[in-house]
Formats: structure tokens, sequence, C-alpha cells
């Protein structure tokens, strides 16, 4: 599906998702995850990732792909890469950075992170709430005193210098 | 490494199409094109933070600002749970009233390593007592930064120093307490690297200011900054005693700088960074 140039002298490894789907991909591509570099170290070449479907698995051996071909003088290309990366819908993000820790990619899991909370930061609990699908399970009374809490013991803001 | 299990919404980690409902219009993602590959995540309505394990939301939260985090812990009891546990630093408002609240905001947020406490000019601040129950329920404490918390005296810091080893950061101004509370930090925090004074009130009382030792800190200290010192001259045996001192600086202190300017100038060891303004 991905990647099917055979390449003799390279090694390569078999990637199978969730749903199935295998992937060939290079060694050298594969090992920027954490969990498929100590799979390669004990032997393996055929990595099942149960926690990863497709659709996501797709997109990230993309990124791996890219960021294995860093040079110094393709340095735009990837923050551009990167950025079309990210500009996806929330629920294709959870996806990617539940697999992205699954995986642990850090570089990966840092953009991933970072993308989602500029995209809540601003917003009230209610409008949070709503984007991610979640019911409240406070009751009014909790709530209320977790607002006080808040409000009564910490300053606004932290101030990050400590001079 | 698997998924941490999440509490209160982890009864929806597994997704069912039958469980479908209307997708609420009012979503900001828009509606994917569909392809050949079923994707759940777009198929019901749940918590899709729920599919996400807790290390990740923890990851997200440590990219907020610290409102943005007081508003995700009102979201729901899992997203409160994380963010507590994973939040690192606490400003906190240190009037007097404070005491009450320690227990259950250092039970809320139990991973705190560095940790501000002010308090403002008008108001009482916190004292020795709860200066005394956050350093036994902040053993881990790397930084500390107290303002303007008047009536924390010697034995308050002392307390503290015995009960905070690893601090790291250390930064008062307009405190109250003097040379002994010092000089105990500086005897108990081994790992000790920066100290900031400002306005420190216990060293400019009586007529023979206590000298500031270097104690066992002398061999981490890396950065002193001294502001508006009346009486600064008595951090002198420290500033020489520290060996591996790489900055000094001295914003606005009275008195006689020059005998201590000139042993430090002979000594010349690690210091690359020596700021002075306008000393009197």
């Amino acid at each position: 599906m991905a990647s099917t140039t055979e390449t003799k002298q390279k090694k390569m490894l078999i990637l199978k998702s969730a749903d199935n789907d295998e992937f060939e991909i290079e060694e050298s591509v594969g090992v920027q995850s954490e969990t498929i570099k100590n799979l390669v170290e004990d032997g393996f070449t055929f990595v099942p990732l149960p926690n990863v479907y497709t659709k996501a698995l797709i997109k990230i051996i993309d990124y791996l792909k890219k960021h294995a071909n860093k040079t110094d003088s393709n340095d735009e290309e990837i923050k551009t890469f990167d950025k079309d990366f990210v500009n996806t819908t929330f629920d294709d993000l959870f996806e990617l950075v539940s697999a992205a820790n699954y995986l642990h990619i850090s570089c990966l899991m840092n953009m991933l992170c970072q993308t989602i909370a500029d995209r809540i930061k601003d917003k009230s609990p209610e409008a949070v709430r709503k984007i991610f699908h979640i019911n409240c399970d406070y009751t009014p009374e909790e709530e209320a005193k977790i607002r006080k809490a808040n409000a009564q013991a910490f300053e606004g803001q932290f101030d990050e210098s400590l001079d | 490494m698997g998924q941490s299990a999440s509490t209160a919404a982890g009864a929806q980690n597994h997704i069912h199409l039958s469980k479908t409902e209307p997708r609420s219009t009012s979503v900001t993602s828009p509606m994917k094109e569909s392809d050949d590959v079923i994707d759940m995540f777009e198929v019901g309505q749940f918590d899709y933070s729920s599919t996400i394990p807790d290390e990740c939301l923890a990851c997200i939260f440590q990219s907020l600002s610290s409102g943005d985090r007081k508003r995700c812990s009102l979201v729901c009891r899992r997203w409160f749970r994380i963010e507590g546990q994973s939040r690192h630093r606490l400003s906190l408002n240190a009037q007097s009233d404070l005491v009450s609240l320690i227990p259950s905001i250092f039970s809320r947020f139990d991973s705190v390593t560095k940790l501000a406490l002010k308090c403002d000019r008008r108001s009482t601040s916190i004292g020795d007592d709860a200066l005394l129950i956050i350093s036994l329920r902040c053993r881990n404490l790397t930084r500390l930064k107290l303002r303007t918390c008047r009536e924390i005296t010697d034995a308050g810091i002392e307390a503290f120093a015995k009960n905070c080893k690893g601090l790291k950061k250390l930064s008062c101004g307009s405190c109250s307490f003097g040379a002994k509370g010092m000089n105990a930090v500086l005897d108990n925090c081994l790992f000790l690297e920066e100290l900031s004074v400002k306005r420190l009130r216990g060293i400019t009382d009586g007529a023979a200011a206590e000298p500031i030792g270097s104690g066992i800190a002398a061999a981490s200290l890396r950065v002193i900054c001294l502001k508006e010192l009346y009486n600064g001259q008595c951090f002198g045996p420290l500033i020489i005693g520290s060996k591996n001192l790489r900055t000094l600086k001295l914003f606005r202190c009275s008195g006689d700088w020059d005998r201590l300017l000139e042993v430090i100038a002979d000594q010349a060891g690690e210091l690359i960074e020596v700021h002075l303004e306008r000393l009197q």
C-alpha cells in the first residue's frame, strides 16, 4: 500500500496495522519509533502494531519517511510538511497522538500535543467539552467548588520568570 | 506500553458502531470525505479524549498556560485528575487564609516541583506553619519563589530547607526573614544553583549583621543575584566561598562593595559574568 519499493541492499521491515494491513518500510525509517527500534534490536522484521489503525499508520509512515530524509537543506520543506500534517481534524489528531505515543516517536508526539493545545487554548470548559464530545460528569456543586478553588488560590498566570 | 485506564470516561474507550448518535453541528472540525478505511473516530459521538492515554493528555496540558489548565480542570473528572497530577509549576496567592487550603491543593497537585508563593503588600501573608506544611507535602521542590511573604521567619525557612533539600533555585523578594534563614538554606540545600534575593528585611535589622556563609551549597551555586539590599555585604562570605559561581549580579545595593569585588577579582575562579548596576 504505502511503500513497495524493493531495495535489495536496504534492510526492510513489515509493519502490520490493527486492521491487518501490512506496510513495508526501510528499517532506517522505522527505527525513528522507539517501539519499533526495540523490536528491531530484538531481531524482529515483522512488527504487529495492534494499537495503530491503517489510516493513522499511513500518515505516520509518511511522516517518518520525510523526517528520515532530513538534511541541512530541506529544513523549510520539512516545516511545510509538518504544517500540512497537523492541519487536520481533531479526530485525526487524537488518533495520531495515541499512535505516536504507542510508537514512541517523541518529536511527532510533541508536535501533535502542541497543535491540540494551540487549538483548545482560550476556550471555555463548555467549548472544550463540545469539541471533544465530553460529557461533564461533575455535579453542579462539584463544578462550583472547583471554580471557587481555582479562583481562590491560583493566580491567573504563572509568571515564568523567577527573578 | 498500553493505554492507561481512564476512570470516568473509561467506559467509552471501546467504540461500537451501534452507539452512533447524531453529530453535533457545532463541532468545529469539518467532516471529511469518506474513504475506504472505516474511520471509527468519525462515526459516533463520544469522548475523543478518552481514546488517548493519560500521558498524552498530560503532554497537551504541558503546552497550555495556567489559565487554560484551570479551564481544562473544569471539563470533567478525568481531566481534573490528569491536569492536577501533571502540574509541575504552581503559583499561589500566599495570603494567610491559604493555610486551610494547602492539604486539598497539594493532594490535587501532587507533583509540583516549582512553586511560587506571592502575597500582596496590603494582605497578611502565610506564616511559618503554612510553609512547613508545604515543605512536607512538596519534598521534591526544585524551585521556590517567595514574594512579600512577610510573616515567614527564619524558623519557617529553616524548617523548609530541612525538608526540601533538593532545592535548586530560591528567589525571595520583600520577605522579612534574615541571615539565619538564609544560612539554613545554604547549609541544607546541597544542589542550590541559583539564589536571587531582593529587599530582604531581616538582614538590615540590628547593628551587627550576621554574615551569610557559603554552607554546603557553595559548591553548587552558579548564580547569585542581589537587588536593593541595604546590608548586602553580609552575603560577602557566600560570594567569596562559592567557588563555582559563574554569574554575580548586584543591583542598587548600598554600601561599600570595593573590598569584596577586589577579593573576587583576585580569586578569578569560574566567574564569567559580573553585572553591577547603581551600586551606591
